[in-house]
């Protein structure tokens, strides 16, 4: 017998966990050139927008849109803008992508009015029936390259079924980017690890805290604290800073 | 910017502060509601619980609690004499280190008054034990020097003897933070200290044979309780969770889990608000004759209403799925609204309706019979956004659906303060919405 008893217990684990995605995984599935259609989905601020122009752009132009309940479909296909005494068509973001096989990056897909989502089927088709006829009469159809990555703090179970169906995959990731952990310092990247798995009324989101530890230097921690968090919040927040970098004292 | 939180949610991060962290957050509970704690805080490390005042005057105690959570052990020792005396040790010990790094535990003149007060009363009463550990437990804090001088003013059997070791444990705690040179002195010192004090309080006669207290404890601000044995010992210990109900004056509210539904359905309509408006830039042609005026003649999507209400979905509201059903048919686009109720010690608060979509009638089931969660659901609605409107019979109830006048008085300060306005029922919260339309 060559295996050992720990070594069963442990492979005996790793079949019972849930495995989780980690953004190393996400930017390879965002590299790859099999997958165009991607959901990506976590908690506010982690960094998915980030991560999904700078690994799904591949270099590329990338074009970055937010969806509100307001934004009627026309904005995302384009429509016509008075010149002078004429009408001249203006393509939208995702019509532009389509012609450059560029990416698309669309910010908050179920915020959007149920006329963009519906503009949306044709769009996040395979590429081989992707197609758009535009007011204009003509037929656009997406050239190589062109991708779409949604990025959501809702998971995809909230999506109509129909639109589901179109993501080729479906990427939730629960920890903070850690280029944009890096980027903090020592002191605020611990705090950013540790907040970030609070219940939602306490959790700070890895924008604050990136938003804080420049602030700290022009006015210092305390003033940073009760700028970014207000008055409560930021005094606890401060509180809890100053008390852990006695660590070890 | 988005950080900003209404005052009610200001809880401490005892998680930023401790040396090892671990992925399960603290239970933060406010002290201030919850009855059988001696203390305005408390903290259970092994429990990850943590009891501090959830109002504006309170940043004091947080820190002193945050501060345990940083230097003090998991678990004190069990000790062969009242655990108290220990922890009056612990507690100078970690007031002389905030004082240090220059965050003392300053408290406003009322709660300096009131502490001396209790001193004065530990004095009149002969509670001499208690008046130890007060005033040894004050030591790095701002009431320290009120202590010191009521001592000198009314002087009693103990007080020479109360004043000396004051100063002694001030003493021994600084050399041995000097020592180490650290902000803080260790814990054996603070142990060993405790050892000395409990033999001379057992000269004293205010311990027995065994070491326990002959009079009234005190409560330790750092707790943990496993099985009976803290209770046997220290005869103070926070409530447990069955124990919240027991209470008139400091019931809790439940606890509140927040679930997203599925938003399936599209909403309609739009209380009276046009569904479109003119523009100069679109795609859809709809008013041409605008050409020669202003050229808005594309068809724009009109801005929807914002906004959120909240539904108590109790049994007293007698609300059934069909006539929620039938309100959200009506519920304005743009509108977030949300169900809640509960049962026990728990809640649940339901979003039925965002943006412009809304829940199938399968989710909007009742959770439970009761309120139990009236305040947590009020503190959600202060952070959504204004108006807010709150649908309610007006009772309002924590752990096993039990009112109490400090809850009321809690819900009734939020809702002033997050302008939340109360309606009576889904038709009278109809008609608010059309008026404001």
């Amino acid at each position: 017998m060559t295996e050992t008893k720990t070594e069963t217990s442990a492979k005996k684990k790793g079949a019972t966990r849930a495995s989780r995605i980690d953004w190393a995984l996400v930017e390879r599935v965002l590299a790859s050139e099999i997958v165009s259609r991607v959901y990506l989905w976590g908690r506010p601020g982690i960094g998915k927008t980030y991560c999904a122009i700078h690994a799904g752009g591949r270099g590329g132009a990338a074009y970055v849109c937010t969806l509100t309940q307001e934004m009627p479909s026309s904005e995302l296909r384009g429509h016509w803008i008075p010149r002078g005494s004429e009408l001249v068509w203006h393509d939208g973001p995702i019509v532009r992508a389509m012609r450059e096989g560029a990416l698309i990056v669309l910010n908050e897909l179920l915020h959007g009015s149920d006329d963009a989502l519906s503009f949306l089927h044709p769009v996040l088709e395979r590429p081989e029936t992707a197609c758009l006829t535009l007011p204009t009469g003509e037929t656009i159809r997406p050239a190589p390259g062109f991708r779409v990555i949604v990025t959501e703090n809702r998971p995809p179970s909230e999506l109509p079924s129909a639109l589901r169906d179109r993501f080729d995959v479906t990427l939730e990731v629960t920890e903070p980017h850690p280029k944009a952990l890096a980027s903090l310092s020592p002191a605020m990247q611990e705090a950013a690890r540790r907040s970030f798995t609070l219940e939602e009324d306490r959790s700070v989101s890895v924008r604050a805290w990136l938003v804080l530890d420049r602030l700290q230097h022009e006015l210092g921690l305390e003033n940073a604290c009760l700028a970014v968090f207000g008055a409560q919040r930021g005094s606890q927040i401060f509180d809890a800073l100053s008390l852990a970098a006695t660590h070890g004292g | 910017m988005h950080e900003h939180f209404d005052t009610d949610l200001c809880r401490p991060y005892p998680e930023l502060v401790e040396p090892r962290f671990q992925s399960k957050p603290y239970r933060v509970h406010d002290a201030d509601a919850t009855r059988g704690l001696l203390t305005r805080g408390a903290v259970d490390q092994v429990r990850r619980d943590i009891w501090v005042p959830l109002a504006d005057d309170a940043r004091s105690v947080c820190r002193h609690e945050l501060a345990h959570v940083l230097w003090s052990p998991r678990r004190l020792p069990r000790v062969a004499f009242e655990p108290g005396v220990l922890a009056a040790i612990e507690d100078a010990r970690i007031n002389l280190a905030l004082r240090r790094i220059g965050t003392p535990s300053d408290l406003d003149d009322e709660a300096e008054a009131y502490v001396a007060m209790l001193a004065a009363r530990d004095a009149k009463a002969r509670e001499y034990f208690a008046l130890f550990q007060r005033c040894v437990a004050s030591l790095g804090t701002s009431v320290e020097a009120a202590l010191r001088a009521q001592l000198a003013r009314e002087p009693h059997p103990i007080g020479p003897a109360l004043g000396a070791w004051m100063e002694r444990v001030d003493r021994r705690l600084e050399a041995a933070r000097a020592r180490r040179g650290a902000v803080i002195a260790p814990f054996s010192a603070a142990l060993a200290l405790a050892r000395e004090l409990a033999r001379e309080l057992r000269a004293f006669g205010l311990l027995d044979a065994d070491g326990r207290a002959r009079t009234r404890v005190l409560s330790s601000c750092t707790v943990h309780v496993e099985g009976d044995g803290l209770v046997e010992r220290g005869r103070a210990r926070p409530p447990r969770d069955e124990e919240f109900e027991t209470q008139d004056e400091g019931v809790e509210p439940g606890r509140m889990t927040v679930r997203r539904v599925p938003l399936e359905v599209a909403l309609r309509a739009r209380g009276g608000l046009p569904a479109w408006r003119a523009g100069s830039e679109g795609s859809v042609v709809r008013f041409v004759q605008r050409w020669p005026v202003d050229r808005a003649i594309f068809r724009r999507r009109a801005r929807a209403r914002g906004g959120t209400l909240l539904i108590d979905h109790s049994g007293s509201m007698s609300l059934g799925v069909e006539d929620l059903d039938r309100f959200l048919l009506a519920a304005p686009i743009g509108m977030r609204v949300a169900v809640y109720s509960g049962e026990g010690a728990v809640g649940e608060l339901r979003v039925v309706a965002d943006g412009g979509r809304r829940a199938a009638v399968p989710h909007l089931a009742r959770f439970g019979k009761g309120n139990i969660v009236d305040l947590p659901a009020l503190e959600w609605l202060a952070r959504q956004r204004s108006p807010r409107i709150w649908v309610t019979d007006g009772g309002v109830t924590g752990v096993g659906d039990r009112s109490s006048i400090a809850l009321r008085t809690r819900c009734r300060s939020l809702r002033r303060r997050a302008a939340i306005r109360r309606v009576g029922s889904l038709e009278e919260a109809r008609k608010l919405l059309c008026v404001a339309s």
